[in-house]
């Protein structure tokens, strides 16, 4: 769910099983995007999907932002929490972007090293997605599904694949998404995403943005029978966000695929999720400045409602 | 073998705003990938973007191609230092004040800086605490910002030059308030910044630095208990 969705999810009648937050957009405020978070963990289990771990930099981990997280995964009793194999952050100052790791030992080593730090801060269940990425990385010694084999079984860890990525990357870089997929370590995956793109003709595009075209629908299907137990299923849609009947119909596809296939709907607790921020929504009651005292310059009585007239704002979440 | 902190750092120099862009980099020795570019238009667009919906109203006073410059200036100075991206905007009001500019849209992206701040506080406003609103947060201005605002910050049509203090706070229902400020409201709200304090020990105060103010101050205390500014 996105910030849009709120008004709507205060009263949907719309089956929803489960929210996935993305917790930047919560660690920092308090407020109305606290409140928010706590009426819909209230609701319905939540997942968290960061977006700034920065897990691959070689910063040291953010102490700040992992005390923060863990409030919030707390706070909301989130089932699992989740983020990118990539890294995010140089000398302590961020990207706001998921720039890619190289296929490395090293690289993939650090990785491992940071996850059991993390585990041994964090007591839940961690998953690691793969990005996708527009430019390999140089220095590459193993194929991406490598990487992610020996990264995720040298730090017991799970993965969120996101299969919309794997076929972004497919285009990209013009390999066969479905033998990629039949190399990644199926066993450990724990969430799948799907999306929408951009086909911009030179590159394809990540954008997380409108229906979900059919050859993702087709490698979603493949992915299922691949992995042959159900995965909570995620739908992303991050830009021109449509009302959430919609973005829900999109996960209602993804659930018939799974039961098609007879695989049973996951439980209510582990179900497809939405995604939720709170960022800047809001309408607020502006009063119109006037004295304490009331003397001086009084210039308006009362309040009103109405949208504030200053800026909606930006939330933390960038891809 | 290029190590992987040589490879990030290498990476920060390519796609953050840079003072020249560079067309070389010793990753790749044919030159420059094209697709580079999808990482330094995200990563430099979600950074502009932030600044453009915080400070929509300060961008407003500019020309698409001086805020563009603006924003590049700010980010080769301050990219973002935390994984928060409005928190990162931070040094943004005293980046401004050390450029050229008309005080009142400096004023104007302070004003704005405010407003988000008082949304995004985060105590918790529990009324019944008898303490000053933990949002609360005054600050003075050498123009009439509020009403400029209100009326759309037009363009050519400055804000009077006239100074007001403004009281931005959020209540108990996560409703954000801009209210004027006087003397002894601000007297008042310095006072019970501390639990316990009494209407008593704000005499005292006030004798001291408004002795020309007679206001009987149960009155005030209940009107900023309404308006929770007092809790």
């Amino acid at each position: 769910m996105r910030k849009v969705h709120f008004r709507e999810l205060k009263s949907t009648p719309l089956s929803i099983g489960w929210l996935e937050i993305v917790p930047e957009n919560f660690m920092n405020f308090g407020g109305f995007p606290q409140a928010m978070l706590d009426r819909c963990a209230a609701q319905w289990p939540v997942v968290s999907h960061g977006v700034n771990l920065s897990i691959g930099s070689v910063d040291p981990l953010n102490e700040d932002y992992l005390e923060r997280l863990r409030a919030v995964l707390q706070r909301t009793k989130a089932l699992w929490y989740s983020d990118h194999m990539c890294f995010s952050s140089v000398g302590g100052e961020y990207f706001h972007d998921l720039l890619p790791l190289p296929f490395s030992l090293e690289a993939a080593d650090h990785v491992i090293q940071r996850v059991k730090i993390l585990k041994k801060k964090i007591d839940l269940p961690f998953l690691l997605e793969n990005p996708s990425y527009y430019v390999p990385m140089p220095g590459a010694e193993m194929s991406e599904a490598d990487f992610f084999n020996k990264v995720l079984e040298e730090s017991d860890c799970g993965m969120l694949l996101d299969v919309n990525n794997v076929y972004v990357n497919s285009k990209n870089h013009d390999f066969d998404a479905r033998q990629f997929i039949r190399e990644l370590p199926l066993h450990r995956v724990g969430q799948i995403h799907m999306a929408g793109h951009l086909d911009r003709g030179d590159v394809v595009i990540d954008t997380h943005e409108g229906p979900i075209i059919d050859p993702v629908w087709d490698l979603y299907r493949f992915t299922m029978e691949a992995i042959g137990r159900p995965v909570s299923t995620l739908i992303e849609w991050d830009t021109n966000v449509p009302l959430l009947a919609e973005v829900v119909a999109e996960a209602q596809k993804a659930q018939k695929i799974v039961e098609k296939m007879g695989l049973y709907s996951p439980s209510p607790k582990k179900v497809v999720p939405s995604r939720i921020d709170a960022g800047p929504w809001r309408y607020r009651k502006l009063r119109k400045p006037r004295s304490a005292l009331g003397r001086g310059s009084v210039r308006g009585e009362g309040c009103e409602v109405m949208p504030s007239r200053l800026a909606e704002r930006r939330e933390a979440v960038m891809i | 073998m290029t190590s992987l902190k040589t490879l990030q750092e290498e990476m920060k120099g390519l796609v953050f705003y840079p003072k020249h862009e560079r067309s070389t980099s010793f990753l790749w020795k044919d030159g420059l990938p094209k697709r580079l570019d999808v990482y330094r238009n995200n990563t430099r667009l979600n950074w502009a973007d932030a600044l453009d919906q915080d400070f929509a109203m300060t961008r407003r006073q500019f020309t698409k191609d001086e805020w563009q410059e603006l924003c590049k200036k700010y980010f080769v100075q301050h990219p973002p230092a935390s994984w928060e991206l409005n928190t990162a905007l931070s040094p943004f009001v005293k980046f401004l004040s050390t450029q050229n500019l008309r005080t009142y849209v400096k004023e104007l992206a302070d004003y704005e800086w405010h407003d988000l701040q008082s949304f995004i506080h985060r105590a918790i406003v529990k009324k019944g605490t008898r303490i000053t609103n933990p949002t609360a947060m005054a600050q003075v201005f050498k123009h009439q910002i509020f009403d400029w605002v209100e009326k759309g910050a037009p363009e050519g049509k400055p804000p009077e030059k006239k100074p007001e203090v403004l009281v931005f706070f959020r209540d108990s229902k996560l409703a954000c308030h801009i209210l004027e400020a006087d003397p002894l409201m601000l007297l008042m709200m310095d006072h019970f910044r501390k639990p316990g304090r009494t209407l008593e020990g704000l005499e005292t105060a006030r004798q001291k630095l408004l002795p020309q103010n007679v206001i009987p101050l149960h009155r005030v205390f209940k009107q900023l208990l309404l308006q929770e500014i007092l809790l």
